[in-house]
């Protein structure tokens, strides 16, 4: 049985009011946010109603008000048909209504959804007041009439868009694209700092997942929204770097954060602007981490991090440098006078890739992970004839590129799947083929032969693919008899991190997941421990940078809610809901992505130069206008 | 060249033209109170609609900031094109009774307008003075508010950044309905509410630019300012 008396979302027309048999609505109509049963829902695709009770014409004024503050006013129709609707409602609500009201107001709506210059125009703005005066038409003509007044109600809203929903810390993207446009760079850059304090950061090294949801990708291509906050971040720094946001009234309560990274950096912003006193323990000389020891140069230079880090610092976050936690002691931090710990260590302990020979202690014969972290903080790397790299992710392409960049004669990826299969980014598997890396498909290593303690030669099968494994891709079968050796002088094992929990004495208390990562609550971030929150790759298993941030975001909120002892609100999910749909789409010119300049694959080798170029100020404000501002509003009771 | 057709007729257009562009090469006329020859497309107005056919289906789309295509068909005069026009100037008209500029183009457009006030000059957020401050002048003197979630600003307007402005006067002369408004006293000038000192040419001793504007172009050219200082008449 449904609860659903009336919806049209998707432009799917539900009716159950007057029905004896109730239809069931189907999959992705919201009828729930965060787990709570809505009374009447209105939205960009539709109109939900479960309770009979609901006033609709109440709702849609609502609905108004709330658009009325997106729409930008760029373009005239949206907005003055927006203030239009307002006005016919608020005149129908005092009895003023007149004959032909909602033949006109439906006459408007479609009009502004053909005219609008944007989507919040053309499918958000209006569309689906048209399905409350055509369906719930009764109510506003007996609103008209003076037989029913409005409800006075509050209503519930919020926003989203296919990017926002994308992105994994819901980076407010149309709002900073639009400050872009309109030349307000630092505008821009405070408004991605509220969920991205790193914006230099993830403006270069983002898988960027947004721009994969983009909806012009159904027109030319995607909106270059990483290069955009890139623009952002770097058109400050060439300003001289604007300072973060002053903090609230200062706190008495101190937090302890273990760990620089960008979760660590993100939860310590996050409550020092609050007013608390903020603490992080890093192990290493630098702050960062992966972005730092994880990511070579020529993808994220040192001193944009190193920038980002110390205007954290300069705000009032202590960072103590070297200062690696070798036993978790609760008491003793409690002592120190700290409320509460976030742990946000990072996964930086390779993997075993379970091949003979890997239990020797060899410099030949490194992890990934290592490799790239001497490589940042300075170790010398001799380079040898012949490197084999293993493994198919992110990792080994930064380890095979930098290779390369040390002077690496011959650099070659095993991996053991196909390249449909492989994990890391095609714009990086680009790259490293341009530079001359070599990968091959389809090969695990079985052996790996020292002599003298120094790597001689690597033995590899081949492999074929069978049925998909639990991970959706299909899983690599060995071939009998296809054993091969290679001379190799160094092999790099890059085939996955894990966190290393050594400084954890009693795993049981803290929980720990049969992956090697700390148990957390995926909303509060609330470890089995009291008063001790985790997030980040040590919860997350190696994930992205800007889920970091996401976490390190929502769990600063969490452990707000904790220390001042109140019910910690998460923010409104719109998981199950398809935010990518619109039920108007209009005509959109073609106009291709504005392009970046990339050094030269002959020059590349033997510097760390940064590869990719950025926009300028113009180019950036050109890209910036492609943005079709897809913002999806809700209102709901 | 690339071949494209309007209301029937083939027509060649410049790549890289838009549809405004090519229509008016063929003396079609089409309203806009926000497209301006030297200056990008903006599209605010949504007067300068037209059908084009995109995936088999006729579509209203703006003129002005769509590029000509090859193949492209478009109809400039049909009734959904004459109502989509009508709809936006009602809309304008809506917001701005009073201001002439407004009045007369929705008149023409076929809305009724009432008898009234009609000496106003309201800014309609065209986007001329942002995109000529921008565009041709550079000084980014002009600048949409902007809006968006939690960003509840009431009514957009047009920021005047007067510390950037150069007091060129650029954005009165392209503005649509006469809000920009500038005033010349001989020595000096007044506008967007800032008074700028006029310089005089060395030659005939007319006041003919704002120091500060030749200031900045003497910057931006490294032409020596006591070159700049006579008027282009005397030049």
């Amino acid at each position: 049985m449904s609860d659903v008396l009336f919806s049209s979302w998707d432009g799917r027309v539900l009716d159950n009011r007057k029905a004896a048999a109730k239809k069931d609505a189907g999959a992705g109509v919201p009828t729930k946010l965060n787990g709570h049963q809505v009374a009447a829902l209105i939205g960009w695709n539709g109109l939900v109603v479960t309770d009979a009770k609901a006033d609709i014409p109440s709702l849609a004024l609502a609905y108004l008000r709330e658009a009325r503050k997106l729409s930008c006013g760029e373009c005239s129709v949206c907005q003055i048909g927006i203030d239009k609707m307002i006005d016919m409602m608020e005149n129908m609500a005092a009895g003023k209504g007149k004959k032909g009201d909602l033949a006109e107001m439906e006459r408007v709506i479609k009009g502004v959804s053909e005219l609008s210059k944007c989507n919040f125009g053309r499918a958000s703005a209006l569309v689906p007041i048209l399905d409350a005066i055509r369906y719930f038409g009764d109510e506003f003509q007996a609103l008209a009439a003076g037989r029913k007044k409005l409800q006075k109600k509050s209503y519930a809203s919020a926003v989203t868009a296919p990017c926002m929903a994308a992105c994994p810390a819901s980076l407010d993207i149309p709002g900073y694209i639009e400050l872009i446009r309109n030349n307000k760079f630092v505008d821009s850059l405070n408004l991605i700092r509220e969920r991205c304090i790193l914006p230099g950061v993830i403006g270069r090294a983002c898988t960027h997942p947004c721009e994969d949801d983009c909806v012009r990708n159904d027109i030319d291509e995607t909106l270059a929204i990483r290069l955009l906050k890139r623009a952002a971040a770097d058109f400050d720094r060439d300003q001289g770097g604007s300072a973060l946001g002053a903090s609230a009234k200062e706190k008495a309560d101190k937090v302890a954060v273990i760990g620089a990274g960008p979760a660590g950096l993100a939860v310590a912003y996050h409550l020092r602007r609050m007013g608390y006193g903020v603490t992080i323990f890093e192990a290493l000389p630098k702050g960062g981490g992966m972005a730092t020891v994880g990511i070579p140069d020529y993808r994220l230079p040192k001193d944009v991090i190193n920038h980002e880090t110390d205007l954290i610092r300069n705000m009032g976050v202590k960072i103590e440098y070297n200062r690696r936690v070798d036993k978790l002691d609760l008491e003793d931090l409690k002592r120190q006078g700290f409320r509460a710990v976030f742990l946000g260590v990072g996964a930086h302990k390779g993997t075993k890739i379970g091949c003979e020979g890997e239990e020797a202690v060899c410099a030949d014969f490194v992890q990934g992970s290592e490799f790239l972290r001497d490589l940042s903080l300075g170790k010398k790397i001799e380079p040898r004839k012949k490197v084999v790299i293993i493994g198919g992710g992110n990792v080994a392409i930064d380890c095979a590129r930098s290779c390369l960049r040390l002077g690496f004669k011959d650099v070659e990826i095993l991996y053991r799947r196909s390249r449909k299969e492989m994990p890391a980014n095609d714009e990086e598997i680009e790259h490293a083929l341009e530079e001359g890396v070599k990968i091959r498909y389809l090969v695990a290593p079985v052996c790996v032969f020292m002599k003298e303690g120094k790597v001689t030669t690597i033995e590899c099968r081949k492999m074929k693919l069978g049925e998909p494994d639990e991970s959706g891709r299909r899983r690599p079968i060995p071939v009998p008899g296809s054993e091969y050796k290679a001379a190799t002088e160094m092999v790099i094992a890059a085939t996955g991190q894990v966190p290393d929990l050594a400084f954890i004495v009693d795993k049981e208390q803290l929980g720990v997941t049969g992956w090697g990562t700390i148990k957390a609550d995926p909303v509060s971030y609330r470890t089995q421990l009291e008063g001790v929150f985790a997030g980040g790759d040590c919860v997350l298993g190696p994930a992205t940078l800007i889920e970091a941030l996401d976490a390190g975001n929502k769990a600063a909120r969490s452990i707000d809610a904790y220390i001042r002892g109140k019910r910690y609100e998460p923010g409104i999910s719109f998981k199950g809901i398809d935010v990518g749909k619109q039920r108007v789409e209009g005509y959109v010119s073609s106009r291709p992505e504005e392009k970046v300049k990339f050094l030269d694959p002959a020059v590349r080798g033997g510097s760390f130069a940064e590869v990719e170029g950025g926009y300028g100020a113009s180019q950036a404000i050109k890209e910036a206008e492609r943005c079709l501002r897809c913002y999806r509003l809700v209102v709901w009771e | 060249m690339i071949t494209i057709k309007i209301d029937g007729r083939k027509v060649r257009a410049k790549e890289g033209a838009t549809v405004l562009q090519a229509a008016q090469e063929l003396r079609i006329e089409i309203p806009t109170l926000c497209s301006y020859k030297d200056l990008s497309p903006f599209g605010a107005c949504r007067l300068c609609v037209v059908e084009v056919k995109a995936n088999g289906k006729w579509q209203l789309a703006t003129s002005c900031d769509a590029p000509v295509k090859e193949g492209m068909e478009v109809r400039t005069n049909t009734d959904r094109v004459k109502e989509g026009r009508k709809l936006a100037a009602e809309l304008l008209y809506y917001r701005y009774p009073t201001t002439g500029a407004v009045r007369e183009i929705a008149g023409k457009l076929g809305v009724d307008v009432a008898e009234g006030k009609a000496d106003d000059h309201d800014c309609i957020l065209c986007g001329l003075c942002t995109r000529t401050c921008h565009e041709v002048v550079g000084v980014d003197a002009l600048t949409f508010m902007d809006r968006g979630p939690g960003r509840n600003i009431d009514q957009p307007k047009i920021e005047y950044i007067a510390d950037a402005c150069i007091g060129c006067g650029s954005c009165a002369f392209v503005c649509p309905t006469g809000f920009v408004k500038m005033e010349d006293k001989g020595h000096q000038r007044t506008i967007w509410g800032k008074d700028f000192k006029m310089e005089s040419c060395g030659v005939c001793g007319r006041y003919f630019a704002p120091v500060d504007q030749l200031t900045w172009i003497s910057k931006k050219t490294g032409v020596p300012y006591e070159r700049l200082k006579t008027c282009t008449s005397c030049r």
